[in-house]
């Protein structure tokens, strides 16, 4: 992300606020909570989980913000945090149907906003079918856009690991988005503690 | 163009390739390799063909939280979280002020089963909320609406009423609901119950149960009284409603 030149990077907010400076939580949690909510709702596929669930995470992150010691980049490091709220979560919530609660922005300029919708439900659908470990990857790198580098520091899993959920996540995906039963899929749990 | 043994597959070259990330080298290896092996080109397809529907999905509005956010109660879930982290430290034990109001004036056409209906006057003892069972199917907008209900209907409790235990007005039957609530609604024994009701909820056998609850010591925030929802199979959360008192 670029900033103006009068906006404080997010290395110097978590300064600021390790500092005693709380103001500066606000503004980083503005900076990226777009980012988080959608990063959570591809994971948890249902509007009220992903309000909770990114305010958990950046709840976590305020708990340990003073701690945080600037060994990754804050927007890594809070990848992580969300993550691990979305796998928690996704371990605590009872199996059940799930409901697509697609969205779209109001200021979409999609020509046909309930086709968009419609597509945009079914690759949310394929997403939830496919397993966590693999969703994280995609969602990280495909709709955050996050280097394959940075998403192997913040699920804390090699590079080659990553390289291969990535690949054989968009494999699945595919898949799913087909109806294809995809047999070298293993279940969808999420990772242990 | 022919299939390949599994340890022959560049798997994880695939994903850069399909993203042009890779080395000229790389990328050229992968080419011939592609060229000669049909499940790497039909993966590859797959592979592309997701990634461009995942980057089609829209980027959602964010809901607008804000620091204050992160210490509100609303969904059922929050309850769980305010718990751990307001009350987690031994302020359960400050909390154990008790609110008892009167079933029948707050909530009179439901009450069928005798529930004593003991004003907010202190005199908590001899209350016992009983189990309202009339029959109610809930939906989001009534389990609401009967939340307000039990707050204005007894107007502002008396928070101050006391009770050395609180659990003690309530009978075996009456205990085990309580239990059942809060254990889906993930409180802890701080959180009076002062309501108690059978229903089902959009035709589903549920426990409504709702209890007052204290803020932290210093904290400055109202009591507030949480209306919660569990189911009668299992004690899962189905909803909760919360207002300050």
């Amino acid at each position: 992300m670029t900033l103006p030149a009068d906006h404080p990077s997010d290395q110097e907010l978590v300064r600021d606020f390790q500092a005693g400076k709380t103001d500066a939580f606000e503004a980083l949690m503005q900076r990226h909570e777009r980012a988080v909510f959608n990063l959570v709702y591809r994971m948890m596929g249902r509007m009220e989980d992903a309000r909770e669930v990114t305010q958990d995470a950046f709840l976590s992150c305020f708990r340990h913000l003073r701690s945080f010691r600037g060994e990754a980049a804050f927007a890594t490091w809070m990848h992580r945090i969300a993550v691990n709220a979305c796998y928690d979560a996704l371990r605590r919530r009872r199996p059940a149907a799930v409901s697509i609660d697609e969205r779209i922005d109001a200021a979409s300029h999609d020509p046909d906003p309930a086709d968009q919708a419609a597509a945009a439900a079914d690759v949310q659908r394929a997403l939830l079918a496919i397993p966590v470990e693999f969703r994280a990857v995609l969602v990280l790198h495909e709709l955050q856009d996050v280097p394959v580098e940075e998403v192997a520091t913040a699920l804390e899993v090699p590079v080659g690991t990553v390289k291969s959920r990535l690949h054989r996540g968009r494999v699945a995906l595919a898949r799913a988005l087909r109806g294809e039963p995809d047999p070298g899929v293993p279940p969808s749990n999420p990772p242990s503690p | 163009m022919s299939d390949r043994t599994a340890s022959a597959h560049p798997d994880e070259l695939l994903a850069g390739f399909v993203d042009g990330t890779l080395p000229a080298e790389e990328r050229a290896t992968v080419e011939r390799h592609v060229a000669e092996c049909v499940r790497c080109a039909h993966e590859v397809s797959l592979a592309a063909q997701a990634r461009s529907a995942l980057r089609a999905l829209p980027l959602l509005k964010a809901p607008g939280l804000t620091v204050k956010d992160l210490h509100v109660v609303t969904p059922i879930a929050k309850a769980r979280r305010w718990n751990r982290v307001a009350w987690g430290a031994g302020i359960a034990a400050a909390a154990a002020l008790v609110v008892v109001f009167a079933l029948t004036s707050l909530h009179p056409s439901h009450s069928t089963s005798g529930a004593a209906g003991v004003p907010a006057n202190g005199k908590a003892n001899e209350g016992l909320p009983g189990i309202v069972s009339n029959g109610m199917d809930y939906d989001a907008q009534s389990i609401s609406s009967l939340a307000s209900r039990l707050v204005a209907g007894s107007g502002r409790f008396d928070a101050r009423v006391p009770a050395a235990n609180p659990g003690v007005a309530f009978g075996s039957t009456e205990g085990a609901m309580v239990s059942c609530v809060q254990q889906g609604a993930g409180l802890d024994a701080s959180a009076v119950p002062t309501y108690l009701e059978v229903a089902t909820y959009q035709g589903a056998p549920v426990y409504v149960g709702a209890f007052v609850t204290q803020p932290p010591a210093g904290s400055g925030s109202p009591s507030h009284l949480l209306l919660v929802v569990v189911t009668q199979q299992g004690c899962q959360p189905v909803t909760l409603v919360r207002q300050p008192l």
